[in-house]
């Protein structure tokens, strides 16, 4: 009973939090209505990410936040490995970036962990830091990146997956 | 004049060149059919001999003020330009450095409320605004596409340098530009003393987009112009309050 209050108060919150989400003309209207089309369920709780932070920042869109949920597991799932790749080549440039990158749109969907472990890759990438830091950092992060996929492929299967 | 200057055929010279009968004089016409837009001044006096440099000057003098000629201003988006912050706009800006990234770090945004420009470009009725996005992370841009639009922009997206020069070349000229500071192939910081430079955009309104509120990043910013800064992860309520600061519309 009291997870059922719980679960149907996040709900609730969420939903009723429109404060990002000001009324403007056709083209925003056309988003919302878009988004209020589409039947999307969240998860209560996804580890490695703060679903509410995320929400907010997709202006309370659950449609548009979970896309981009997907969207991110599709892009950034190999990051980590190419960021390897690029230091192993000496591409410390490319490195640089992808941390760099991986960082911004973790943060930008409330992902808890992966920003602050993306961040502090492309600082000792960008420090020129030791290859042995840079190594223990690059681990870290894939842990955390790896976390949060795992965590993401079990609230929204993938569509090929779920089909079967 | 310049030697290197670049002359192009205006739309009232390309009409003398298609009239079967001319009102302009055969050297007159002979350097007219030259101007290309690409070749400079020198390059095409080179090309028409030693016979034709005591008149060339002359020649083309007489091409631009009838205006079948007119001068092309170098393109700020030639990689071949270099630029730099100049020392006066580094010195003014390191007074402001300060005060910016505090807000940044505790508003996460700061706007240049202060900074004049030219008058906004007068609106048709019913045209919307119009914003270019600068980003590589493809849905980073589409956040930022979200928060636009609805705010009623018109958004166009370019996420490389190639993307950048061509969408700064097409009309509408944006009203507003968003800028990361970090890109594949091309500094976002660049790109600004760019934009300044450029005749069309200078006076358009930008925001740089940053991850990095370090007060280094934010003295190159406000020595290159820019109008406001947002720090990453972009949160809806402060982009939209910079760009309706930025833009006068409140």
């Amino acid at each position: 009973m009291h997870e059922q209050r719980e679960a149907l108060d996040l709900a609730t919150t969420l939903d009723a939090d429109t404060s990002t989400r000001p009324v403007k003309g056709t083209a925003s209207s056309a988003l919302e209505a878009e988004d209020s089309e589409q039947d999307v369920a969240l998860p209560d709780h996804l580890e490695g990410l703060d679903i509410k932070l995320g929400l907010a920042r997709a202006m309370g869109m659950k449609a548009f936040y979970v896309s981009m949920l997907r969207h991110y597991r599709e892009s950034h799932n190999g990051t980590p490995a190419r960021v390897r790749q690029a230091l192993d080549a000496g591409d410390l440039g490319l490195a640089e970036l992808l941390s760099h990158s991986l960082r911004g749109i973790s943060g930008q969907i409330g992902a808890t962990q992966v920003p602050s472990d993306a961040a502090a890759l492309e600082q000792a990438i960008h420090e020129n830091q030791s290859p042995q830091a840079t190594d223990d950092l690059l681990g870290r992060l894939e842990v955390s990146v790896t976390e949060l996929m795992a965590a993401l492929n079990a609230a929204f299967p993938p569509v090929a997956a779920a089909q079967a | 004049m310049h030697l290197d200057d670049v002359y192009a055929v205006t739309p009232k010279g390309e009409q003398e060149l298609r009239n079967s009968a001319t009102t302009v004089s055969a050297p007159e016409i002979e350097l007219l059919v030259r101007l290309d837009g690409l070749l400079t001044r020198a390059q095409i006096q080179h090309s028409m001999g030693a016979a034709s440099a005591g008149t060339f000057d002359k020649t083309l003098d007489m091409l631009v003020s009838k205006r079948l000629a007119a001068f092309v201003p170098p393109d700020p988006f030639a990689t071949s330009i270099q630029f730099q912050f100049s020392k006066s706009a580094l010195i003014h800006a390191d007074a402001e450095a300060d005060v910016c990234a505090a807000s940044l770090k505790s508003d996460h945004y700061y706007v240049r409320i202060a900074r004049k420009r030219g008058l906004p470009r007068p609106r048709k009725a019913g045209e919307r605004l119009s914003a270019i996005i600068v980003d590589d992370e493809s849905m980073m841009a589409k956040f930022l596409s979200h928060y636009m639009t609805f705010e009623g922009f018109d958004v166009r997206v370019a996420g490389s340098r190639a993307e950048i020069v061509a969408e700064f070349r097409k009309t509408p000229i944006p009203d507003l530009i968003l800028l990361d500071v970090m890109l594949p192939d091309a500094d976002g910081f660049d790109i600004l003393l760019r934009i300044r430079a450029h005749p069309a955009l200078k006076d358009v309104r930008v925001i740089m987009l940053t991850a990095k509120a370090t007060r280094e990043a934010v003295l190159k910013g406000l020595a290159g112009g820019a109008d406001g800064y947002v720090t990453k992860p972009v949160e809806p309520d402060f982009l939209i309050q910079a760009v309706r600061t930025v833009m006068g519309l409140q």
